[in-house]
């Protein structure tokens, strides 16, 4: 999906005061919730969700 | 993206098959479609929505059955199965062939004289890349919709003149807060946040037991269900707010009805026939005194009366007898003649002396004759007499009778004149006020008080389940922190307590970036609708600012820093709509056509013209398709915009069905 709204959330998130691992983790989470339009499986994104951020909380400490 | 074609098969008043082929050169330009009230404007919005999403344009067809045509149902035997279908076929910018296809086909089967649904619906989408086709499967094609045009925004991109007054009052905060959100599409960032809130409450569940884990467990399971408690009211209350716009969009609509009953004009109405009721029946009692003055003259006259044409002859015959042979009254004739007589000498100078012989004795025995003939002289008087009585007679009788009654008859007949006038001016006004059907005045009425009441019960559940949602919103953050407390004492809790922290700060940054993305979209919306509303409106300079405010109420603002917004003409606020629900459009960032069915409902011929002549300054980069009755699309408007039109298409109604001309 392409919209300019998207663009939007991109830029916020890019221009958030924050270490790249954090930005790298919110962009897959919105990514991840753009793939999966109104997805309550729970599942699937504690599993995924839960794998992201450990590789970014591992990068920040790196 | 561009729609290149649509293709509707027995879909409401299209019978059988009909295609309609948008020009190449339809992006940035406007293509018509021009056709009379009720011949299927509205349905072609309905048929794309039909085709995208399984659901027609909301409130577009009151009859609430489903869009197979009537009259090919008629042809159908009870029992037979048939089809509708609607096929959209979409290009990218500057392409001639599709990009996409969607077709959508629903069965029915006539039973008891209705078409019936009969199975499932059938939605296929073919990708074309070149000459190769690829069909999507099924389970993604809402995906791929939803990437051309999610369905929560797709009526800001299909939407109809006639009703964006009621969508966006001016003064329902809500609306137009519900239209920024939905643009915003912070429902993934939401859902984001909701679902990392969950991975996040489950961080230091381990398999392992410590001490202090059955308190941990415990606490975990009563925020889960907090949180479900949480999000099960947060639905509820959307739900309340769905019924609260709704019934605030009705109150809308019924207050729009009720303007147009416009009840001083009915009020005034209703006086005008009460009080020419009231004059038909002093007229009527008029009437009825001259009837029966007439009535009385006639009968103590009667007797003359009937006779008063044969004595007027009788009289005539009398005074005319002898003046027709050109002779003196008999009466007077006699007594000449006895003077003649007397006198022994002729009017014309012959001797009537009896002791002359010859001519005279002759002349002597004429005269004598024609007395003795006709000597009336006993009579005479007698009868001269009677005749003046019969003259006095005849003439009182005129006066008494004929004159008087014929003058009572002149004013009875004025007086029926007038109460025929009165009445058709009573039906006249009582036309105009059956047409206002009072009966629904009233129950519109009372469905306000009713909807009004109700409004106040949702705001009531919505204020209730607000401070719910804050309780358990309390109870939930007071476990988490006895959670990390407990959390400590467990193995791993190092790296679990920096994996929560990461969490706890993403979750932090995402309510940040949902409140920057609504007061961005917010002011993107604003920006834009100012620019269209400065593109379409004819009279630029009175008005400097267009906003919205942290609540969502707008303002418009005149040169002189006043707020205009409820002041503002019809046609001006039409602009302004149209302004506005483009402004959601293209910030959305969409790229799909914009179809406005009725775009110049309610404004006047003069605003119309000047609508048009800033129209091709309106929506330059899109394909925009208005849909227009024939009254909207006048010679004059046409003239004004011809040079931005690429095509006009024409709808008719042909048997009852709806052909393309």
């Amino acid at each position: 999906m392409k919209s300019d709204v998207n663009d939007m959330i991109v830029k916020e998130i890019l221009a958030l005061k924050v270490d790249e691992s954090m930005k790298t983790f919110l962009l897959d989470i919105i990514s991840w919730e753009l793939r999966n339009i109104n997805n309550s499986n729970t599942m699937r994104y504690t599993r995924e969700y839960l794998e992201l951020a450990t590789i970014y909380v591992d990068k920040k400490k790196e | 993206m561009w729609i290149s074609e649509i293709k509707l098969n027995n879909f409401r008043p299209f019978f059988g098959e009909a295609s309609v082929k948008f020009s190449e050169k339809s992006s940035g330009k406007f293509t018509i479609i021009e056709a009379k009230a009720d011949t299927g404007k509205t349905t072609f919005l309905s048929a794309i929505s039909w085709c995208l999403y399984g659901r027609e344009v909301e409130n577009a067809h009151k009859d609430y059955l489903n869009p197979f045509n009537i009259d090919k149902k008629e042809e159908l035997e009870e029992g037979d199965i048939d089809s509708f279908s609607v096929e959209i076929s979409l290009n990218e910018l500057g392409e001639k062939n599709p990009k996409y296809i969607i077709k959508r086909k629903a069965f029915i089967k006539k039973i008891d004289n209705l078409a019936k649904y009969d199975g499932e619906q059938i939605l296929v989408m073919e990708e074309w890349e070149k000459d190769n086709a690829r069909s999507i499967e099924a389970d993604d094609i809402s995906k791929v919709i939803s990437s051309i045009l999610p369905e929560d925004i797709h009526m800001f991109f299909l939407f109809e003149g006639e009703k964006i007054e009621r969508h966006f009052s001016f003064y329902n905060k809500e609306s137009i807060k519900n239209a920024i959100e939905k643009i915003s599409q912070i429902k993934q960032i939401e859902f984001g946040e909701a679902h990392l809130q969950i991975v996040r409450d489950g961080v230091f569940s381990s398999k392992k037991k410590n001490q202090g884990d059955d308190n941990f467990e415990i606490n975990k399971k009563e925020i889960e269900e907090e949180s479900k408690r949480i999000e099960e009211m947060k639905e509820r209350k959307e739900g309340y707010e769905k019924e609260l716009l709704t019934a605030q969009s009705e109150i809308d609509t019924i207050d729009k009805e009720l303007e147009e009953f416009n009840i001083p004009l009915l009020t005034e109405y209703s006086n005008k026939r009460k009080s020419l009721e009231k004059e038909n029946e002093t007229l009527k009692g008029d009437l009825s005194v001259i009837k029966k003055e007439v009535e009385e003259n006639l009968l103590e006259n009667a007797p003359y009366a009937m006779g008063f044409s044969a004595l007027k002859k009788l009289l005539k015959l009398i005074d005319t007898e002898d003046e027709d042979k050109g002779l003196p009254p008999r009466s007077v004739r006699n007594i000449i003649l006895r003077e003649l007589l007397d006198k022994k000498m002729c009017i014309c100078g012959r001797s009537l002396n009896p002791k002359e012989k010859g001519d005279s004795q002759q002349a002597i025995k004429k005269i004598e004759k024609i007395l003795k003939k006709e000597d009336l002289s006993d009579v005479a008087e007698w009868l001269i007499e009677g005749r003046i009585k019969l003259k006095d007679l005849l003439s009182d009788l005129e006066k008494k009778v004929i004159n008087s009654r014929e003058k009572k008859m002149e004013t009875h007949d004025e007086i029926i004149k007038r109460i025929k006038k009165n009445e058709t001016e009573i039906e006249k006004i009582s036309e105009k006020l059956k047409k206002t059907d009072r009966t629904k005045l009233l129950s519109r009425q009372d469905q306000r008080k009713t909807l009004a009441v109700s409004v106040g019960g949702q705001q009531g559940s919505i204020a209730r389940i607000e401070a719910g949602i804050k309780l358990k919103g309390a109870e939930v953050s007071r476990l988490r922190r006895e959670n990390d407390v407990l959390a400590k004492k467990k193995e791993g809790y190092e790296g679990k307590k920096r994996l929560a922290e990461f969490m706890d700060e993403a979750l932090i940054n995402l309510k940040d970036i949902k409140e920057r993305i609504l007061v961005g979209v917010r002011r993107k919306v604003e920006e834009l609708s100012y620019a269209y509303f400065m593109d379409l409106h004819w009279d630029k300079k009175s008005y400097t600012k267009f906003s919205i405010s942290d609540d969502y109420s707008l303002s418009l603002k005149d040169k002189n820093g006043n707020e205009k917004i409820a002041n503002i003409s019809s046609g001006t606020k039409q602009v302004l709509l149209l302004s506005f629900i483009s402004a959601l459009a293209d910030v959305s960032g969409f790229k799909f056509p914009i179809f406005i069915d009725t775009p110049l409902a309610n404004t006047d011929n003069e605003q119309r013209e000047n609508i048009a002549k800033n129209l091709p300054n309106y929506l330059k980069n899109n394909q925009v398709i208005l849909l227009m009755k024939d009254q909207e699309y006048t010679t004059q408007f046409r003239d004004i915009i011809k040079n931005s039109v690429c095509q006009e298409i024409k709808f008719a109604k042909k048997m009852g069905r709806t052909v393309l001309l």
